[in-house]
């Protein structure tokens, strides 16, 4: 009986020692399934949400700054108030600079010089368009983890050597030939399909835009060294820093501004100040060859009767048009921009031969009000309207030939380059930093005006918003850092004298 | 095998040697036969139960002591003679001493014993015609349980708290553990993710369907009771699985006698209780111009003849105007177009069958229990149903006398088709339907959707009867459990258990309707598969050390180890329109998931009894859990009880007071986090695959790699208080319970890369009274009233949460449900109308209230508004009043409850105000002085004199000045109901001994019919969210509760 009663205790007994606490091997099922190690992962894994969040984080800063620029308005034609752009920040500092941090340590390491370009390079994108949001933002002490929940802030001046730096050692890296073994793909390279030359054109280009940017800093020798990159920079729109979408992953401006708009959803309306530089109000074509703008229809739909001209909204405007009737011109429904697989720009080659223009203009002594610049400047000019009609495919012949574009270089102005540029531009935060600046001169933006309904505005009457506000999340978790670099969205930004 | 007829032969053998039969029939001491006697052989674990007629029919020896027991009654016991025949009268107990209850790993105990309170409910005592969810029936029966519907629908979920919630992490469960006949049963509520890729406005799958709660796939015609372990002392055997609670099902088994067949049907009618009041004078029209957009021609193409404007508005002229001129002088007929309620028309009257079957039966080595069941519901949203069929086998085998194998085996299948609610969904669309158009005239003749609003609001009705999403849920519970009682004083238990379902779910969204517009229609695959493996392992031990002193010691093991595999497929852009299958879609999306928790706990439990008057209980127990860092994956934790008799020394006659306890414990239980919250790990990014392009990147939530369990402790003291021979008997307890180490996800600075860090943070308070009072008030042989009274409170408070968050947000709407330090959890907040110091509301210069909340002083251009505490989601107190009366063969209950409190914002409200629908806009185009005060110009108020013309933009869609505040929005939930009322009719011994039958009843039962409140839309008790959601305030977007009347009729033969 004895012997009866262990042979039931004794597998008990063995049974409890199997699965009790002992073993660890038996409660190692906390990871979650399709999740991998550092290690685990190429720089290749690591690249394309590193692009794509790059990317994106342009199109959040748009979303409102396009606002402000009077590319749209609301769709009751409500101008917008003070933003946060909190998409932009979430998608830099939560997404982008955490990968890019990743694939510098890989690169760094295992010395794919190709790879520590590319990092370099977006990470000066992402820092160009933070500051230039934001001013003063966190960079030295980002993005590192649990090791720093409350990163400090860098000023934006320390943010722009940073900028440069970053350029000027991604051009080195990306000189060179890389011996690792490593290198960007045609399938995870979102941008240029693994073509390194063009990786090193865009540095160029991109440095040329932040050169550029401190024009009010630096004045003519901010025009000279953006000249200087400029010459090794993009030479033809297929250079253009872009990334496409597609059927199956729908670009967001699509989404937003004609998916939303044929269910009744929150969308936008093309704004009566590019309407009007589109469709001769502005600047009257003089040939009788064109009414528009042939890339007018590309931006946009032109809602009632097909004879009703084309009436942007007129920022804060409550629905009506310039010229009082109510406005009739949405996204277009298969325009350039608004396609299922429509690209969304970063810098194009159109936006370089402007900035040639620019620079050469103020080289030349031009200014604001100034009249005629040299051949170069002209001629960059032409270019790029011709780049920028080519790229949304389209004739530009007549355009080109109508007096009101081809003006001469005799009478060359400002105003007309950053016209072109403006309309080049559509939907590229960069245009927020040329109006600033030139602090919304209306003559060099022509026409430019405050919203209309500005002056009854509780917040800022009459006051132009020319930054964006820290998001509400990181002032609630990053307080005091937060608050000691907070300004009024009516302040400048550093370089913004 | 072999061995096991051996066996077989050997045990008939040996008792036909032995023994002999002995049977016999147990009577109340008025002669009435007492059925479920329980008859044991002391010292074996022989026992059986009486039949219907109270007969028993046992083996036993010569000498063998047979003890009689049934709960409320003095327990006899008699030693076997040479007679064949043992007749018994069993007498009340009038001091119910020993009447016994279940507790943890289904260990009876005596009452008396137990230093927490333990309720029960015998599913005997509920109606459960037309009931789909058993723990549903359990609504308002226990002080201190909370069980409300998430939603009307029959397959909806059933949310259960005990004691309040208990977690302040928005995204954490706190729903109890629900052990059936000693095993934990999963009750998990899946949401799944249900929406396409892009542009989809709509809420999550945990909003939309109001899924079922698994333990759903109960029948609950197989359960015998209910037990509600409600505080961490009644439940720390359980450990961390059991921190929100348990629910200890035991089901039903055979009983001795000849077989017994249970048969029983049903039908149920289903309505909705209650809609939002709507206006049915003006029509639909433009909101300035009041001009018609659109009249109903039922000849043309679309249904309706378009006017030019948007279609979507009731802010035009009455319906009693025959004609309208429009601003082009065209003059249009309107004598056609009447008012149609959207609410009336959309819903159906629901109908549920129930087929039960049963047949059970018992001899002293067997008992089995055999049901098969099935319930069909067609419901109130059109096209939508739910069915559930279950088949259940228990049986116990008396393998010797000290060794019982039982073992039960369960099937069910339940799903079917729901309608969704929330934003983007059939429920928003009818909370915005124009009033002037019906909703069931939604089809054109091409059979593509009728709708007047252009698409802008999609059809209620087409929506329902083009989209909706099927579930699918097979799931098999097996286990067993062997007893072995070597010695009589030691018993050993093992128990082992797989449940396992598979969900297979799947729907359909039409490119036409708003969701699926932007991807061109979608259908999504999902499958659920879960395997939950139990095994628990139990060794009681009793020992007398003196007379006076005895002891109980229990060990016990136990192993869990719940394994979810998730996997989805999503089809998008519909290639022909209709065809629902895969292979029709261009764009495919697919992922899939594992969750795994392993749990394996120690435990013991040392019951000290002296005199049988005091009690002490110790308990410890100590798990080791998957989800915490091997580090700091083991913690232990304590309980104390103790409970004393003490109504002798204060009536020793026990004239007035028959029993008297008093008792006080305190507890300690630990919980860990959730899956894979501890650590970082690198995952495919949301958005990718991109363009052909796979792409990983760190997840941006990471878990603090020292986390460590967080802690509960609750102190509960309690009486049990007896009078006039147990005739009427209050049992009340207080406890509070202080969490510490609250595990919580920390909003991180994103500029640090991440979003959230998953840590011990904050600090909170809980605590309440329960009361229960039951009454005897009439206990004669022909006449019988007894009466039931419930009544609870909740109340907290948050103590601490981290210096680096100054709020925790549940849910972010017109009102938010946040909480503060110092805020009872279920705080609600919201924007209100400006007041003057003496509270009355200012009325601005252009003669319109004010919304806005304390003025904001950080920073001067944010608009000033902020929010404030406006009310809380949760009941003050819970009153319920249960009666019911015996006459003759005839039975009435009913049971009545009372919710104090608890307010509600009903997300459909702001839709029907500013669309002009609901009957708070009836007034409107006349000028009013609203109440309230102005400014006297010197600083000072006086009472308003401004005249205001009350208009659709100038009033109830203006949200500075009316409907962004929570004067307007938020509503007070309270509410009495008549929650059931029950009449059976118990057909007379005489005449169904006539029809043969054993026994026969019939039953008429209504549920939910009657309802006092001043809430203004659906049925209050509706949550927006589904079962397990800690979101708590919110409905209106989701299937409304409805009423039902039942017919059933059982038979028994």
């Amino acid at each position: 009986m004895k012997k009866h009663i262990l042979s039931k205790v004794i597998p008990i007994i063995v049974f409890i020692q199997l699965l009790s606490g002992c073993s660890n091997d038996f409660f190692d099922v906390n990871t979650p399934s399709g999740s991998a190690t550092e290690d685990q992962l190429r720089m290749n894994d690591l690249l394309g949400p590193a692009i794509f969040h790059t990317v994106m984080a342009q199109y959040w800063a748009e979303r409102s700054f396009g606002n402000y620029t009077q590319y749209f308005t609301g769709q009751t034609g409500q101008a917008i108030g003070s933003t946060e752009i909190s998409g932009t920040w979430s998608e830099t500092y939560l997404r982008a600079l955490p990968s890019l941090n990743t694939i510098l340590e890989k690169a760094v390491a295992s010395n794919s010089n190709h790879f520590r370009g590319i990092s370099k390079v977006l990470t000066a994108i992402n820092l160009g368009l933070a500051t230039d949001s934001w001013d003063a933002i966190p960079y030295s002490e980002a993005a590192s983890g649990s090791d720093n929940l409350r990163p400090g802030f860098d000023s934006q001046e320390s943010i722009y050597q940073t900028i440069a730096t970053l350029l000027q050692d991604a051009i080195v890296d990306l000189s060179s030939p890389d011996t690792s073994g490593f290198s960007p793909t045609d399938t995870d390279d979102l941008i240029y399909r693994g073509d390194i030359s063009k990786w090193l054109k865009a540095a160029y280009t991109l440095k040329a835009r932040y050169e550029l940017h401190l024009s009010e800093i630096n004045g003519t020798a901010a025009a000279n060294a953006a000249l200087a990159s400029l010459a090794n920079g993009f030479t033809s729109n297929a250079d253009d820093f872009q990334m496409f979408f597609t059927s199956r992953d729908l670009n967001p401006w699509r989404s937003r501004e004609v998916l939303a708009r044929n269910t009744g959803n929150d969308h936008d309306k093309i704004g009566d100040q590019l309407v009007n530089y589109m469709n001769g109000t502005s600047y009257p074509f003089q040939s009788g060859a064109i009414t528009i703008d042939p890339r007018l229809p590309i931006y946009s739909d032109k809602s009632g009767d097909s004879s009703d001209p084309w009436r942007g909204f007129l920022s804060g405007g409550e629905g009506l048009s310039s010229d009082g009737n109510s406005g009739n011109t949405n996204f277009a429904d298969n325009g350039f921009y608004t396609r299922v697989d429509s690209p969304m720009v970063v810098i194009s080659y159109a936006e370089a031969l402007f900035m040639k223009a620019e620079a050469e203009f103020i080289k030349n002594g031009g200014t604001e009000t100034s009249v005629g610049s040299t051949s170069v400047a002209y001629n960059a000019y032409l270019q790029g309207i011709s780049a920028n009609i080519l790229k949304m495919g389209v004739d530009a012949t007549d355009y080109l030939a109508d007096t009101a574009i081809d003006v001469g270089v005799a009478n060359l102005k400002l105003e007309h380059i950053m016209k072109e540029k403006y309309i080049a531009n559509f939907l590229n935060p960069e245009t927020f930093v040329d109006f600033r600046r030139y602090k919304f001169s209306p003559n060099v933006f022509r026409d430019l005006a405050l919203p209309v309904d500005s002056a009854n505005s509780s917040e800022f009457p009459n006051q132009w918003f020319v930054r964006a506000q820290y998001p509400g999340s990181e002032e609630t978790r990053n307080p005091n850092n937060v608050a000691s670099n907070k300004k009024s969205p009516v302040t400048p930004v550093w370089w913004d004298k | 095998m072999k061995n096991f007829y051996f066996l077989l032969i050997a045990v008939f053998f040996n008792h036909f040697a032995f023994a002999q039969s002995v049977n016999g029939t147990v009577t109340e001491a008025s002669g009435v036969p007492l059925p479920g006697v329980t008859v044991q052989v002391l010292k074996t674990n022989k026992g059986v139960t009486t039949d219907f007629d109270g007969k028993y029919t046992i083996q036993a020896n010569r000498g063998d002591i047979l003890r009689f027991s049934y709960l409320g009654m003095e327990t006899k016991e008699i030693t076997v003679g040479t007679e064949k025949v043992i007749n018994v009268t069993l007498q009340d107990d009038a001091t119910q001493l020993n009447e016994v209850v279940v507790t943890a790993f289904g260990v009876e105990k005596q009452t008396k014993s137990l230093g927490y309170s333990v309720q029960s409910v015998d599913s005997k005592d509920l109606n459960l015609s037309g009931q789909n969810n058993a723990l549903e029936s359990l609504q308002g029966r226990v002080a201190g349980l909370q069980i409300n519907r998430t939603s009307g629908s029959a397959g909806g979920g059933v949310d259960i708290l005990i004691r309040g919630v208990s977690s302040v992490d928005p995204g954490r469960d706190n729903q109890p553990l629900i052990i059936v006949d000693g095993i934990a049963l999963n009750n998990d509520t899946f949401s799944g993710n249900v929406n396409p890729s892009a542009g989809s406005n709509a809420t999550g799958s945990s909003e939309q369907f109001g899924f079922s709660n698994r333990a759903a796939d109960i029948n609950p015609e197989d359960v015998e009771s209910y037990t509600v372990l409600k505080g961490a002392a009644a439940t720390a055997l359980y450990g961390i699985r059991a921190s929100n609670g348990a629910i200890v099902i035991t089901t039903k088994r055979g009983s001795g006698g000849k077989p017994k067949v249970n048969f029983n049907v049903s039908t149920t009618v289903r309505e909705v209780v209650k809609t939002p009041d709507l206006q049915s004078k003006f029509r639909e029209g433009n909101r300035t111009s009041r001009a018609p957009s659109a009249i109903v021609n039922p000849d043309s193409e679309t249904g309706f003849d378009f006017l030019g404007g948007t279609t979507f508005w009731s802010w035009g002229v009455p319906f009693s105007d025959d004609s309208f001129t429009l601003p082009n002088n065209t003059v249009v007929d309107l004598s056609k177009d009447r008012f149609h309620d959207a609410y009336d028309e959309f819903f159906e009257t629901g109908i549920n069958s129930q087929v039960n079957f049963n047949i059970s039966g018992a001899s002293d080595k067997f008992d089995y229990f055999f049901s098969a069941g099935n319930s069909h519901d067609e419901e109130i949203v059109p096209n939508t149903d739910f069915t559930r069929t279950n088949f259940r086998m228990k049986g116990g085998y008396q393998a010797t006398d000290k060794f019982k194998i039982s073992s039960s085996i369960t099937y069910t299948n339940s799903g079917g088709r729901r309608g969704n609610g929330g934003d983007k969904s059939i429920f928003s669309s009818l909370s915005n339907w124009p009033t002037t158009f019906s909703v069931n005239d939604y089809k054109n003749k091409d059979g593509s959707q009728r709708n007047v609003t252009r698409g802008i609001v999609d059809n209620p009705r087409y929506f329902a009867e083009v989209s909706n999403l099927e579930d699918d849920v097979d799931r098999w519970i097996g286990n067993s459990t062997f007893t072995w009682t070597p010695y009589e004083w030691v018993t050993l238990t093992y128990s082992a258990q797989i449940d396992n379902y598979s969900d297979i779910r799947s729907r359909f969204v039409p490119r036409d309707l708003d969701v699926g517009t932007q991807v061109g229609g979608f259908l999504v695959k999902e499958n659920i598969n879960f395997t939950g493996l139990e095994s628990n392992f139990l060794a009681t031990f009793n020992k007398e050390i003196t007379p006076d002193l005895k002891a109980f010691i229990t060990i016990g093991h136990q192993v869990s180890d719940i394994k979810t595999k998730y996997s989805y497929i999503r089809g998008e852009g519909l290639n022909v329109p209709g065809i629902k299958d895969l292979s029709n879609t261009l764009n495919t999306f697919a992922g899939d998931q594992v969750t795994q928790l392993r749990n394996v706990g120690v435990f013991g439990d040392l019951r000290l009894e002296y005199k049988e008057r005091f009690f002490l209980t110790v308990t410890g127990r100590n798990d080791w859990i998957s989800v915490l860092p091997s580090s700091n994956r083991s913690f232990f934790y304590p309980s104390f009880s103790l409970s004393s008799l003490v109504h002798d020394w204060i009536d020793p006659q026990e004239k007035i007071l028959s029993f008297a306890k008093i008792r006080a414990s305190w507890a300690q239980v630990g919980k860990g986090p959730n899956f894979g919250q501890v650590g970082q790990f690198f995952i495919q990014d949301d958005s990718f695959p991109f363009n052909g392009a796979s792409g990983f990147s760190a997840s941006t939530s990471i878990g603090d790699q020292k986390i460590d369990p967080e802690k509960s402790n609750t102190f509960e003291i309690g009486t049990d208080l007896r009078f006039l021979k147990n005739r009427v008997r209050f049992d009340y307890s207080y406890y509070h319970s202080t969490v510490h180490d609250q595990i919580f996800p920390v909003g991180a600075a994103f500029s640090s890369g991440l979003s959230t860090l998953v840590r011990n943070a904050g600090d909170y308070e809980t605590w309440g009274h329960e009361l229960l009072v039951n009454m005897d008030i009439f206990k004669t042989e022909k006449f019988k009233w007894f009466a039931i009274v419930n009544w609870s409170t909740t109340g907290s408070e948050v103590t601490s949460i981290p210096n680096d968050l100054d709020e925790i947000v549940f849910f972010d709407d017109w009102i938010t449900s946040k909480a503060k330090v110092g805020d009872e959890l279920g705080s609600l907040y919201g924007w209100v109308f400006q007041t003057a110091p003496d509270g009355q509301r200012i009325v601005g210069p252009e003669g319109k209230w004010i919304v806005t909340g304390d003025k904001n002083e950080d920073f001067y251009f944010n608009n000033g508004n902020q929010k404030v505490k406006v009310g809380n989601a949760f009941p003050d107190y819970v009153l319920s009043l249960t009666n019911n009366f015996t006459w003759k063969n005839i039975n009435l209950n009913f049971l009545v409850e009372y919710k104090s409190g608890g307010d509600l914002y009903d997300r459909g409200l702001r839709n029907g105000l500013r669309n002009g629908t609901l009957k708070q806009t009836l007034f409107r185009d006349q000028t009013t002085v609203l109440k309230g005060v102005m400014s006297d110009g010197n600083g000072g108020f006086v009472p308003n004199t401004q005249e205001l013309l009350v208009t659709a933009n100038g009033f109830y869609r203006d949200a500075d000045n009316y409907n962004a505040s929570a004067d307007v929005l938020l509503e007070d939930g309270s509410w009495v109901k008549l929650r059931t009322v029950g009449l059976t009719y118990n057909l007379p011994k005489k005449l169904s001994e006539k029809l043969k039958l054993g026994k026969a009843s019939i039953t008429a039962s209504a549920n939910n019919i009657i309802i006092w409140t001043a809430f203004n839309g659906f049925d209050p008790e509706g949550s927006q969210f589904s079962a397990g959601s800690n979101i708590h305030g919110f409905t209106g977007l989701t299937v409304p509760l409805t009423q039902s009347y039942s017919l059933g009729l059982n038979f028994e033969f």
